[in-house]
């Protein structure tokens, strides 16, 4: 099963997540933070998608992004976040998907999904 | 001399020795009689005892022993044998006749006897003599006696006569004229000192006058005639400018004399006489005739100047004028100074000619009338006393000068003056108009009957009448300068107390409102264009054979005469003025066009600036429109962020709630999980709600910073900053700030902040103008602030929603205002209140305490 990095600051966030994309099978790796997520990935850690949140304090996601990117180029992220105006900063386009949190979760486990199918980095068509 | 011893009567018998016997019967009876017989026996002593006893009868025998009793008696008469008339006595006398003798009546009575008696006189014959005897000359007493008081009278009399003769004497001598009086024969009867002088000699009674008078005079055919007709007629006659030359040597002035006769009949000793008075008036001709003289040379030169003379008396009547005098002031004759110049029945307060009296000095003074044409005429008037020789006043010469030329230059030369001051502080461009125009037609320095204005549109190149100002017909005309004239107005009242009258009520406005010609070569035979195009004004003396002017042009304005200005800033042509006298007909000369042209330029400084002026407050209105906008968009981003950030935070829970909602339904089975999840749920619920507090706290104010402040100064303050903004929108401000209001703990910015949205509202609720009250009050508690407008109210049903967040009747409104002020008002402890009535207006009332921390009740 894929491992899901879940980089979200909000904790009981981080409990519906994991329980929702476990239930879904994933391993869900989460850290509450930018820097958590770095060191994460530093020791050695590879999860298949990052799902990353991007109003956290401290850094935000926007900057984690570079820095995840930064680290390793190849590792597809998900920007799942509340902010809709976001869609528009060219930033974002580094990210695979932009998603609108919802409280279904239905887009996000969709573009994990097909993120994976697509075995790694897909180019979202964000027209 | 009487014996008083003796009682009267008394008779001094005369009697001699022989008659003894009848001597004492005469005595006997007489002493019967009553009568005092003093005896005397000779002539001597009978005179002697006549002489002491002064007797009331004589008793005289013939025979005096030696002497005749006709000797006493002559001598008792005063005969010529009397040593003078000293024994003199018209005592009566009886004579006795010698014994045997028949009485000698005639000798006797010849003598002087009164009454003779025989020797041989009876008793009673004897005594009735005596009685009448005595009578006799109780009437001789009488007669003395009265003889005596006429005599007295008639010295007295003549003493009179004589002081007369010699008071009119002294009279005639001292007269300066010579009198002399005539008789039928023209022979001098009389005549005082100065006539002898005049005719060189003393002795000239008697004289054939014509010999006497000066040369020329006697042989005057005129003094002929008087005395002729004076004579004939006895009525007098005057000669005057009668011509003689006087010699020398008569102690007087000689040579060429002039004199004036007068002839009367005067009666003289009895018979008719002619008076002569006889003057040199010499001296006082030659003055006279000088003086008319002078007059008329004077005249001829004051005609020369144009000048208006006349002679006044001391009263202030007029005694002479001269033409031109007459022509400006009609014929002053018997009128007086004030009647004449001023049309008063009174003395002039202030009279120069009392001046003048007093001090003997010339005065000047200078005044004005109001001609019948309306228009206004300066005088200047030289009052010169003439005194005679002991520094009394004759009379007065005044000079009159029609100043109106040079009064007119300057005032008009002040005049631009004062317009240009009038002008430069109108920046309303139509008013500013109208104080153009008003000031070209108003008074008599421009003057002009009607003044219209074209503007030039820069945009279409066009000339467009604008406005037009003054009367729209002669008896228009003639009905406001009559008013002018009762109460002139100084040029600065018209210009600033004036109302501006609406353009409907400017009947000329519509003769020029529709007018519009384009400034380009093929309109130059229109005046207006050519005055813009070649800059230069225009004088058109002759409408109808002007070339410059065009037919619809002459049709419309009807005005032969006129003059056509350009007005001229910073070397464009930006408008242009016609001016005529259509009703008065009164010439346009080239000085005042030159004058018009001076205004025309000073007035085309304000509209440039007035111009400037709009575009400026239209750019500013701009500006500002802008700001608000800009403002505006800035506020709707900060809420767009706002409101994003909101979203977003509202979100993050949302998605919790509702996921591990799904969560608990997907397996509901599951309690422990349902447990969990309906926990987490309340967590982020409460979550929720603390951000929904947040958001009200992101709209809320900052606390605010107490500071005493003076309320006052902070209204008016702001609303100094705020009036072009206030009045801009053609509302008008009222600010009734209470004086006894002093400082109030607050925070100034925050209160500023609350009357500036206060202002604003009501500002905005006047689209249509209004009235502005902004009101500050001293009450128990603190202060109070009512801001009033009369704008378009608020309706009941929303008055209740207006301090509401959020809520707003503005399109672009963000509906925090009121509730931002609210808040800041609750902040001080204080509270507000509306009124409203929709059409009239609305009034918010803040209540602020004076002391934080202080109950407001």
């Amino acid at each position: 099963m894929a491992t899901i990095l879940l980089v979200e600051d909000d904790g009981n966030q981080r409990l519906l997540y994991e329980q929702e994309l476990g239930e879904e099978g994933y391993t869900v790796r989460s850290a509450a933070s930018g820097p958590e997520a770095l060191a994460m990935l530093e020791g050695g850690e590879r999860p298949d998608v990052v799902v990353l949140d991007i109003s956290m304090p401290g850094m935000d996601g926007i900057e984690a992004l570079g820095k995840i990117l930064g680290t390793d180029n190849s590792i597809p992220v998900i920007l799942n976040t509340a902010y809709a105006t976001y869609k528009d900063n060219f930033m974002t386009w580094a990210a695979d998907a932009y998603v609108i949190k919802s409280s279904d979760l239905a887009e996000l486990k969709a573009k994990i999904k097909e993120i994976l199918a697509a075995g790694g980095k897909v180019t979202e068509d964000r027209a | 001399m009487a014996d008083a011893a003796l009682p009267r009567p008394i008779a001094v018998v005369a009697t001699g020795e022989d008659e003894g016997e009848s001597a004492a019967l005469a005595v006997e009876l007489l002493a019967e009689s009553g009568v005092t017989a003093v005896p005397a026996s000779s002539v001597e002593e009978a005179l002697a005892a006549v002489r002491e006893t002064d007797p009331d009868l004589v008793l005289a025998f013939e025979d005096l022993g030696g002497a005749s009793g006709h000797d006493l008696v002559r001598r008792l008469r005063g005969g010529p044998e009397s040593a003078g008339d000293a024994d003199a006595t018209d005592t009566p006398v009886i004579m006795i006749s010698p014994e045997g003798a028949a009485p000698d009546l005639g000798r006797a009575i010849f003598a002087g006897a009164d009454y003779v008696l025989p020797h041989a006189f009876g008793h009673a014959e004897f005594l009735a003599h005596v009685r009448a005897a005595l009578r006799r000359g109780e009437l001789g007493a009488q007669a003395r006696a009265r003889a005596a008081d006429l005599e007295r009278e008639l010295a007295a009399r003549q003493g009179e006569i004589e002081s007369l003769r010699l008071f009119s004497e002294t009279v005639l001598r001292s007269l300066v004229s010579a009198v002399v009086v005539v008789n039928d024969r023209r022979e001098v009867v009389f005549a005082n000192e100065e006539f002898a002088r005049r005719a060189g000699r003393q002795d000239v009674l008697g004289r054939p006058l014509i010999g006497l008078l000066p040369h020329g005079l006697g042989t005057n055919e005129a003094l002929a005639g008087a005395l002729d007709r004076v004579f004939e007629t006895r009525e007098p006659v005057t000669l005057d400018r009668l011509r003689a030359r006087v010699g020398e040597g008569t102690g007087g002035p000689s040579g060429r004399r002039v004199f004036t006769l007068r002839v009367s009949s005067v009666p003289f000793g009895g018979a008719a006489h002619a008076l002569l008075v006889l003057d040199d008036v010499t001296e006082r001709t030659q003055s006279r005739d000088e003086i008319v003289r002078e007059r008329r040379k004077l005249d001829d030169i004051v005609q020369a100047i144009g000048a208006g003379l006349c002679l006044m008396d001391r009263e202030r009547r007029v005694l002479w004028a001269n033409r031109t005098f007459a022509e400006w002031f009609g014929d002053p004759s018997e009128r007086r100074c004030h009647e004449v110049f001023r049309a008063s029945s009174s003395v002039c307060e202030n009279c120069s000619l009392s001046r003048a009296i007093e001090t003997g000095q010339a005065e000047r003074e200078e005044w004005s009338i109001y001609t019948s044409g309306g228009l206004k005429r300066y005088f200047q008037n030289v009052i010169a006393p003439i005194l005679d020789e002991s520094g009394e006043l004759l009379q007065f010469l005044v000079l009159t000068q029609d100043v109106t030329e040079r009064q007119s230059r300057i005032e008009q030369l002040s005049l631009v003056g004062e317009l240009g001051r009038a002008m430069a502080g109108v920046l309303d461009l139509d008013r500013l108009l109208h104080v153009v125009l008003t000031c070209a037609t108003a008074g008599h320095a421009l003057g002009f009957n009607r003044a219209f204005l074209f503007l030039r549109d820069r945009e279409a190149n066009e000339l467009r009448g604008r406005m037009g100002v003054g009367p729209a017909s002669r008896e228009d005309a003639f009905r406001i300068w009559a008013h002018l004239a009762r109460r002139p107005a100084t040029l600065h009242d018209l210009v600033t107390e004036g109302e501006m009258p609406a353009a409907a009520e400017q009947p000329l406005q519509r003769l020029v409102a529709p007018l519009a010609y384009p400034m380009d070569a093929s309109h130059l035979h229109e005046t207006v264009v050519r005055t813009a195009i070649e800059r230069r004004p225009i004088l058109v003396r002759n409408a109808a054979e002007d070339e410059r002017v065009s037919e619809p042009w002459l049709h419309t304005f009807g005005a032969n005469e006129f003059v056509s200005v350009p007005l001229m800033a910073k070397g464009e042509v930006n408008a242009v003025l016609v001016a005529d006298n259509l009703y008065s007909g009164r010439p346009i000369t080239d000085e005042h066009v030159a004058l018009l042209q001076l205004f025309a330029n000073q007035a085309a400084l304000a509209i440039e600036n007035a111009a400037a002026y709009q575009e400026l407050t239209a750019s500013l209105g701009e500006l500002r429109r802008t700001t608000d906008q800009l403002v505006q968009a800035e506020n709707l981003a900060a809420i767009g962020r706002m409101a994003a950030h909101v979203a977003h935070e509202i979100r993050n829970p949302l998605v919790t709630i509702g996921g591990f909602a799904r969560g608990v339904l997907k397996h509901p089975e599951n309690a422990e999980r349902a447990a969990k999840s309906a926990s987490i749920i309340c967590e982020e619920v409460a979550r929720l709600e603390s951000i929904l507090a947040n958001v009200m706290d992101f709209t809320k104010p900052a606390a605010p910073v107490f500071a005493h402040r003076p309320l006052n100064r902070l209204v008016s303050t702001l609303l100094d900053a705020m009036r072009r903004e206030i009045e801009a929108q053609g509302v008008r401000l009222k600010v009734e700030l209470d004086p006894t209001l002093g400082e109030i703990e607050m925070d100034a910015g925050q209160v500023r902040q609350v009357v500036l949205n206060l202002v604003r509202n009501a500002v905005e609720s006047m689209s249509g103008g209004g009235t502005l009250t902004v009101r500050t009050a001293r009450n128990e508690h603190g202060a109070e602030l009512t801001v009033r407008d009369t704008g378009r109210g608020i309706e009941p049903g929303v008055l209740e929603d207006i301090f509401s967040p959020f809520f707003t009747t503005k399109s672009d409104g963000t509906g925090l205002g009121l509730a931002v002020t609210q808040k800041i008002v609750t902040d001080h402890g204080g509270s507000i209140h509306v009124a409203s009535e929709p059409d009239k207006g609305t009034a918010f009332t803040i209540a602020l305490p004076c002391e934080q921390g202080g109950e407001l009740s």
